[in-house]
């Protein structure tokens, strides 16, 4: 009995009594709905041919071993393997070279300068003009992520500076770590960042080790969303989120590990101490080498540029004031003695919004140092801290300075005001506006937020469109002699490709610019998900070198900058050590990822998955935990 | 070149950008109805891959 038959008989026509549905159904319906699906057609195509080729050598038939999806890969794999039809024919040649000689040397010639036209009628100048295309193309997405960057920033406004004030436990920490990074679209600016956070005194190790492993995990999310490009085809979605989520997984599985080792016991601060503590500060040249962000800042700066000073004020709390003065230790540690309470060892005092980072040393860090000092009747001093002239006090027309020379006062008088830093405070450095320069400052004279959020959906458009120019372009390119190179050489040995992806991104200098070039290549399967995973697993690791070069600059506290660094790169070395080598530890990620790869295939919410994964993951979970940590902290 | 230089270069590139890709589009689906009314082209395609996005020039 036939499909046809089996449907008719199942199916038999209804009676009903509106004429356009009591028509029979045509034939050609019936044939549609009994035919297999095409991909189960190809899939059995090949499995026949391979089989009868190993039947044809003599050999073991393979692809009795694979599953569907993997038998989908390699015909993928070999369309893109089969030499490209792209060879100009004799005729063209022939003509190419009679025409560039202008008709002096045929084809039949011999010579040097026949031999020279004849290679160069066979080049392809469309592939070299696309290997250009890609090139430029990679250099525009890197500026579209530092555009990205900073309309984020823009758009979040002063208070996103605030963002890293409510870490104080380990999940909040992870959490904020992620925001942070989908946010700016780089851990290795995350990590900058938390670095010189540590190394000015505003993060403790403790909490900065939390947000690196966020930071590792936010990273991953420029390649989904690169892998999310691939949505026009079922196969290449699957494979290319597949591919792109392999990184996540990885991230998710080490954080899973080893936050909860850390939280119990600190092993990687213990460690990154043991190996930073003969660290020294940074004294003279001081300057961060970066290979790549030259070459891209002056332009992300040109169309908008955003000011990190105002964001560091906000967060290192200066938007009470500023001391201008540099006083010596021997100073503060009178000024301490005086404002702070307990004899100067409990500053909590002195100030609505004193933190624990204002001592530096066992001294309040000179920039701290307030513009006046009250005393009372007494002739104490503790409640009369201010960053402004006081209220009813005439401070232009002259006030009891503080320090009369080098030398402080012995014992205060009562009811007086006291100088100490006076009109070299530096008020109202929040007020200042983020937006700082470039065409959305001087010429479009936009507001900050205004600003971020144009910039903000250009950068977005922008990457789509490098990405949809790279994918169609590298697929032409690699098509052919390339894709079998490549295939060869991915191949080859995994330990190989960690090496490979680790090159790389130290040389471009972001882990998101190796993946998310990789992913495409993926997505048509000429790198399989098991030559993705080292792939991914070197731009892990090659990224922490960026952290490592902040650290080399930090001119205070080095020690806690360089662990910092430290815990980033071993955090990712220990993570491809428990995940990799073992290949029963090595399949946990790959089935992961395998399975969120097949959700892309879902019949009904396939296409939409790459997005409500994105959404869940990336923004809902660490959104909805940095909510709840702010709420806590407030 | 000037930081308005840098500014408006960046702007350029940007452009470059979205035209190509919005031209990838256009001729990516011109290709692909054309490749798909000729049998010989889509003969030598795996039948999954016929509404596929146009990968063939």
């Amino acid at each position: 009995v036939s499909n046809i038959e089996l449907y008719q008989c199942s199916h038999p026509p209804k009676q009903n009594l509106n004429p356009k549905l009591q028509n029979p159904i045509p034939t050609e319906k019936l044939l549609k709905k009994s035919e297999e699906p095409a991909e189960v057609v190809d899939v059995k195509a090949f499995a026949a041919t391979a089989a009868a080729k190993a039947i044809t050598d003599g050999t073991t038939n393979e692809t009795e071993q694979l599953t569907t999806d993997e038998i989908r890969d390699r015909i993928s794999q070999e369309m893109w393997t089969q030499p490209a039809q792209d060879n100009k024919t004799p005729a063209f040649r022939a003509k190419f070279v009679k025409a560039l000689s202008c008709g002096t040397v045929s084809v039949e010639s011999t010579g040097v300068v026949r031999d020279v036209l004849h290679f160069l009628s066979g080049v392809n100048y469309f592939k070299i003009f696309l290997v250009v295309f890609v090139f430029f193309n990679i250099w525009v997405f890197l500026l579209v992520l530092s555009l990205m960057g900073t309309g984020f920033m823009l758009l979040g406004g002063k208070d996103s500076a605030r963002m890293f004030d409510v870490v104080d436990n380990p999940i909040s920490g992870v959490m904020i770590g992620i925001l942070a990074t989908v946010l700016v679209q780089s851990s290795s600016t995350t990590t900058s960042i938390i670095v010189s956070l540590v190394g000015a005194n505003e993060l403790s190790v403790h909490n900065a080790v939390f947000m690196v492993m966020g930071a590792n995990i936010g990273t991953s999310v420029t390649n989904t969303i690169v892998a999310m490009g691939h949505f026009s085809n079922k196969d290449d979605l699957r494979r290319g989120f597949s591919a792109a989520t392999v990184h996540d997984v990885f991230n998710l599985l080490c954080v899973a590990v080893f936050l909860p080792i850390n939280w119990i016991y600190p092993i990687f601060e213990k460690m990154t101490y043991e190996m930073a503590k003969r660290q020294t500060a940074c004294e003279d040249d001081c300057v961060k080498r970066e290979f790549l962000k030259p070459y891209i800042s002056p332009y992300s700066k040109g169309v908008a540029s955003y000011d990190k000073k105002v964001s560091g004020y906000i967060s290192q709390g200066y938007c009470g004031g500023q001391c201008g003065v540099s006083f010596s230790p021997g100073q503060m540690k009178a000024i301490q003695q005086v404002v702070c309470a307990s004899n100067g060892t409990d500053c909590r005092n002195i100030h609505k919004r004193y933190e624990g980072s204002w001592v530096a040393e066992g001294y309040l860090s000179e920039k701290r140092a307030p513009a006046y000092i009250t005393t009372d009747a007494a002739g104490t001093a503790t409640a009369g801290f201010s960053y402004t002239c006081p209220a009813d006090v005439d401070c232009a027309a002259g006030t009891t300075m503080f320090f009369d020379g080098t030398e402080p006062p012995i014992a205060l008088l009562p009811n007086t005001v006291y100088e100490v830093c006076g009109a070299k405070v530096k008020t109202g450095l929040c007020d200042l506006r983020l937006l700082k320069g470039g065409l959305a400052y001087d010429r479009w004279n936009m507001s900050d937020q205004g600003a971020g959020a144009l910039i903000a959906v250009m950068s977005l458009l922008g990457l789509c469109s490098c990405l949809l120019c790279i994918v169609y372009a590298l697929q032409i390119v690699i098509k052919g002699a390339a894709a079998r190179i490549l295939r060869k050489v991915v191949g080859f040995n995994g330990y190989l490709n960690i090496i490979v992806g680790l090159g790389i991104t130290i040389l471009v200098q972001s882990s998101s610019i190796t993946t998310a070039t990789l992913t495409p290549i993926a997505a048509v399967g000429l790198i399989t998900l098991e030559d993705m995973l080292p792939l991914t697993l070197g731009a892990n690791i090659g990224t922490c070198l960026t952290g490592i070069m902040g650290a080399t600059v930090v001119a205070t506290n080095p020690v806690e900058a360089w662990q910092v660094a430290l815990v980033h790169l071993f955090f990712n070395i220990f993570g491809t050590l428990l995940w990799y080598p073992i290949p029963r530890m090595r399949q946990i990620p790959l089935n992961a990822a395998r399975f969120l790869g097949r959700m892309t295939t879902h019949p009904r919410i396939g296409k939409f998955f790459p997005l409500i994964y994105l959404f869940v993951v990336f923004l809902m979970i660490p959104g909805a935990c940095y909510g709840i940590a702010m709420a806590a902290t407030k | 070149v000037g930081p308005e230089g840098e500014g408006d270069a960046a702007m350029v590139m940007l452009c470059l950008t979205f035209v190509s890709a919005a031209g990838i589009l256009v001729y990516g689906e011109s290709a692909q109805a054309h490749a798909d009314r000729n049998p010989e082209t889509l003969a030598t395609k795996p039948r999954s891959d016929r509404q596929g996005f146009a990968r063939e020039v």
